[in-house]
Formats: C-alpha cells, structure tokens, sequence
C-alpha cells in the first residue's frame, strides 16, 4: 500500500490513534477491496476534482472513515 | 400529479373522512393512509391528510433540498469576489468547492433528489450529501487540498505495511 509522503507520520501514528484493530481493518480494506463498500467503517468516493483519479491506473479517490 | 410510488396513490383518495371518523372508522382511515393518503375534514373546515411518515419524510427532505439548491444557484450567478460564505446558506461547507464542483453538486443532488421522490427512498441522496461534505472537509485542510487536487508523482509515494503490535 502507498501513502503520500506527506502523510507517513499520521500513518506510523494511526495505531495508537484509533486502536490496532482498526488500523489494520483500514489496511486490509485497502489493500485488498478499496473499490467495495467497507464491511465495517463508512466509505464514500470523494466528489468533484478531488475524487478524480490522481493518474492513468488508479480508481477515483475513496473516502474511508476510521473510527476507533 | 400522482405518481406511483409504491403506495396506492395513482389517484388522489376521493373519500373525504370526518374527525370523528378518527374514532369511528380509525383501522379503515389508518388502512387507506398506509396505501398511500387519507384526506380528514376537520370541524372548522381545515383540511388535513394522514400519510406513512416515511413518505412525509422524504416529501420533507426533498423540498427543504430543493430550496438549498435554489440557494447554491443563486450563490453561483454571483462572482467569486462578491461572495460570502452566507450565501450559501446552512451549507456553508460549500465555500470550499470552486466553479466547477458546485456545478456538478448541484447537478448530482437534482438528480438525486428526482430519484428519492420518486423511488421514495432518501439513501441515495443522503449518500450523496455525506460524499460531498466529506470532500468539503478534506479540502478544508490545506496540506490534503494540496494533495487532493495537485499533481502527483511517484516520488511523492512511500510503500507502507499492515500495522502490527511491536512490545
């Protein structure tokens, strides 16, 4: 999974903010169905330009609440 | 107009019921209600209809999303310049989105809004609002604007791995 460089510290800190369980549901949501609507958390598709793909081969931007 | 829209409502309900048919005849009143309107006299003259709530709500957040609507697009006849973030009503959020995106919300949300009128069921457009909201608050933080509606370069992009218990 990718994470944009300028968000690597909320990441490395996501465990501790929201509980491990929940960091990894997010992790294996993305990794493995980010297209699909989340067994657990709400997902939604971002709207306007900001939901559009940010290049060739990637989906529309999802939007996925994490709640601890 | 009626449409059909999973209650019996093709015709409008002639039968005119009496308040003290509330009492009286009150499993046929409620019967016709739930297939779709039941229209009551009340004593003064005052008319009066009983309807599934359900339906009442989605007759309720429709018209209250279509004056919203009518807000946002006179908000849109007014330059960037002239503009507040009063203009837009109790949906200030929208201040974020620029020409473009308040075109396509309004859009999106009259289609919406024709679909839970018609298919009775307000999923689709409170979906659509938490969407839109949701990108209101992303955009609101500069960091993640930036990021959001920027180019990207593979640079930018660190591979990361599933969270584990380190003691």
């Amino acid at each position: 999974m990718l994470v944009h460089r300028q968000f690597k510290h909320l990441w490395d800190a996501l465990p501790d903010r929201v509980g491990l369980q929940s960091a990894q549901q997010f992790y294996d949501h993305v990794a493995h169905a980010p297209g699909s609507p989340a067994a657990i958390n709400r997902t939604g598709v971002l709207r306007g330009k900001a939901g559009r793909p940010i290049a060739e081969g990637f989906s529309r931007t999802i939007h996925y609440e994490v709640s601890n | 107009m009626y449409q059909n829209i999973g209650y019996d409502v093709t015709m409008p309900s002639e039968m005119i019921y009496t308040v003290s048919d509330l009492s009286r005849r009150r499993r046929e009143v409620a019967d016709v209600a739930r297939r779709g309107l039941a229209r009551i006299r009340d004593t003064d003259g005052t008319g009066l209809v009983l309807m599934p709530a359900r339906r009442y709500e989605v007759l309720e957040a429709v018209s209250r999303w279509f004056d919203r609507l009518g807000v946002v697009e006179r908000t849109l006849t007014k330059s960037r310049a002239e503009r507040s973030f009063a203009d837009f009503g109790d949906l200030t959020w929208l201040r974020h989105f620029d020409e473009d995106d308040l075109a396509e919300f309004v859009s999106e949300l009259r289609q919406t809004l024709s679909l839970a009128y018609h298919d009775d069921d307000l999923a689709l457009l409170m979906d659509a609002v938490a969407d839109w909201k949701a990108t209101a608050e992303e955009l609101a933080d500069s960091a993640r604007r930036e990021v959001l509606l920027g180019a990207v370069d593979a640079a930018d992009l660190v591979e990361v791995s599933r969270p584990e218990r380190h003691w």
